[in-house]
This record gives C-alpha cells, sequence and structure tokens, in this order.
C-alpha cells in the first residue's frame, strides 16, 4: 500500500496517524531533519553526534506523541525543536560525564536559565536572539570574543589575531565572557 | 544521500518502537486469550470428533462441511457457542494483527527505498 500525498495533512494529523502507520512518520522525518541537523550541528559542532541527537530527537518525538495531543494550542514545529533542544542538552551532559569537559556545546549558552525557560526555546533563531540580548548588556571587549566565538564560528587562533592577546589571555577572556553571561542570564530570569 | 540514511535509520526504529510498543503487547495479550480459549474450547468440545465428521462429509460434497459446521454451532449449548465465538474473534483479531505488521512494514519498505 501507498501512502498518500502528504501535502494536505498538518503535521499534527502525521503525528497522529503515525501511531496507528509508522510509514507516515517518514512525511515528518523529510520535512524537518534537514533544520534539525543545522540546529544540532550549529549545538554540537560535530556532524556525528548531530546526527545521532536528531535520530534520537525523532523517536522522542514519535514516542511522546501522545503529550503533544494532550496540549493544543501548541505547534508541533515549536515542541519539536524543544525535544531537540532538550536531547541536545543531555547528550551533552551524558559526554560530559563520559569524557570528562567536553567542549562543543557551552553549558552557560545552552543551559542558561533564562533560556532554557523561555516559551521559543526551541526555535534556534529565538535562541541565538536571547543570547544576543544578554551579550549586548556584556562589557564591549567580553562580548566581542563572545559574538566571534559562537556567532561567527571563528577559531582560537583567528580570535586572538582579531584582538591581538595571547592565546592564554584569550581563553581567560572567553572564560571570564562565559561568567558573565550567565550571571546576567540568571538575572533575567 | 548522507540525509537519506538518517532518514532509513530513523523511519526504521520508529517502526520498531510501533511494533515493540503498540503490537506485541497486542498480541501477547491475545495469544494468552487464545490459549485460554482454546483450553476451555478443548475441555468442552470434542474437537477431534467434530473435524472426523467433517472430513467424512466433505468427501461427499464440500460444500456440506460448513452447512454441517453452522449445525453442530447451532445445536451445541450457550456457553460452548459463546466459547467458539471468542475463539473465532480472537483469530480474527490476531490475523488483523499480522495483517498490520505486513502492511506496514512493506510501507515503510516503499519509503525507505524512495530517495
Amino acid at each position: 500500500m501507498d501512502l498518500p500525498n502528504s501535502n494536505n495533512l498538518r503535521d499534527d494529523e502525521i503525528l497522529i496517524l503515525s501511531q496507528e502507520d509508522p510509514a507516515y512518520f517518514s512525511f515528518l522525518v523529510d520535512k524537518y531533519k534537514d533544520a534539525f541537523l543545522r540546529a544540532a550541528r550549529g549545538i554540537t559542532k560535530n556532524l556525528e553526534e548531530a546526527e545521532d541527537i536528531v535520530q534520537e530527537t525523532f523517536v522522542k518525538i514519535y514516542k511522546y506523541a501522545k503529550n503533544f495531543e494532550k496540549r493544543p494550542g501548541i505547534e508541533f514545529k515549536s515542541w519539536a525543536y524543544r525535544i531537540l533542544i532538550n536531547t541536545s542538552i543531555t547528550h551533552y551532559q551524558k559526554l560530559k560525564k563520559e569524557r570528562g569537559n567536553t567542549e562543543y556545546l557551552d553549558p552557560v549558552l545552552y543551559e542558561s536559565p533564562s533560556l532554557s525557560t523561555n516559551k521559543d526555546l526551541g526555535l534556534e533563531k529565538d535562541m541565538k536572539e536571547g543570547v544576543e540580548k544578554i551579550i549586548k548588556k556584556m562589557p564591549e571587549h567580553l562580548a566581542r570574543v563572545l559574538r566571534l566565538f559562537y556567532f561567527e564560528d571563528r577559531s582560537y587562533e583567528d580570535i586572538a589575531k582579531i584582538e591581538n592577546i595571547s592565546m592564554p589571555a584569550l581563553k581567560m577572556r572567553i572564560f571570564r565572557a562565559k561568567r558573565v553571561f550567565k550571571n546576567l542570564a540568571e538575572e533575567n530570569i | 544521500m548522507e540525509n537519506n540514511s538518517i532518514k532509513n535509520k530513523i523511519v526504521w526504529k520508529v517502526y520498531l518502537v510501533w511494533l515493540f510498543k503498540r503490537i506485541i503487547p497486542l498480541f501477547i495479550l491475545e495469544i494468552a486469550f487464545l490459549i485460554l480459549v482454546l483450553f476451555f474450547l478443548g475441555k468442552l468440545v470434542f474437537v477431534q470428533k467434530v473435524f472426523e465428521n467433517a472430513f467424512l462429509i466433505s468427501a461427499q460434497n464440500p460444500l456440506t462441511v460448513a452447512v454441517y459446521m453452522f449445525g453442530a454451532f447451532w445445536q451445541t449449548s450457550i456457553l460452548k457457542k459463546v466459547i467458539v465465538l471468542a475463539f473465532l474473534g480472537l483469530g480474527v483479531l490476531f490475523m488483523r494483527d499480522i495483517g498490520r505488521i505486513l502492511n506496514s512494514y512493506i510501507t515503510t519498505s516503499k519509503v525507505v527505498k524512495q530517495k
């Protein structure tokens, strides 16, 4: 049996149908997998980790579909992104336990309470806006290194050159910047 | 290509979740009830004799088997009727679920093959 065209179906309808026939779920995978991969890769900076997170996220979406059905008015996209972000954080914490200090995801930026309680957390764009809002309140030299590192994806070497400082000094500056960011984020709760 | 392999993995994982969370528990329940019903059926009905008679009749005219079976069912006690109906009902449910597993497996395989 072939599946009908998904054009006329809403995401939540597809999710309900997939509970009876899991093949329907492929429509949601087709629609969101690339965006999820981009978002997860933006957080982890690692393709393999991002793929694991995306797989886990989709399985969770399917498993906990009942939770979504019980909450009318919530958009599927927003709910799904929230699961993606939570899965990324859980993944990060697990890796941190297993491997010690894991660098790829910055807990200060992604576990910040003011961001994790944000209703639109699921959307990467909103998350970046939230981060940017806090960064604007920071001293300029600290804000600059965070922007270069997180928003422009520059390496330590690049930033050290731009800022004209040594590597240890840069690491110390980023460390201080994160601490200031965290304090400001907590003040914003 | 890479994204398609992720899609395939996700779709099969979801199929397994569906199978083990929704279908297998139902299957186990149906099998348990089927065994129970068969146990009572075996105690109350001399099944072997019924089938022997049906076989003898079918040698003359295969169509009369249905008439014989229906007649045997009609003349039996209410309790036995209920048990036979329960057996048939559970059998239908069991077959329906096997059909669902196969159908969903085929659809999922098709979805996975699509590029």
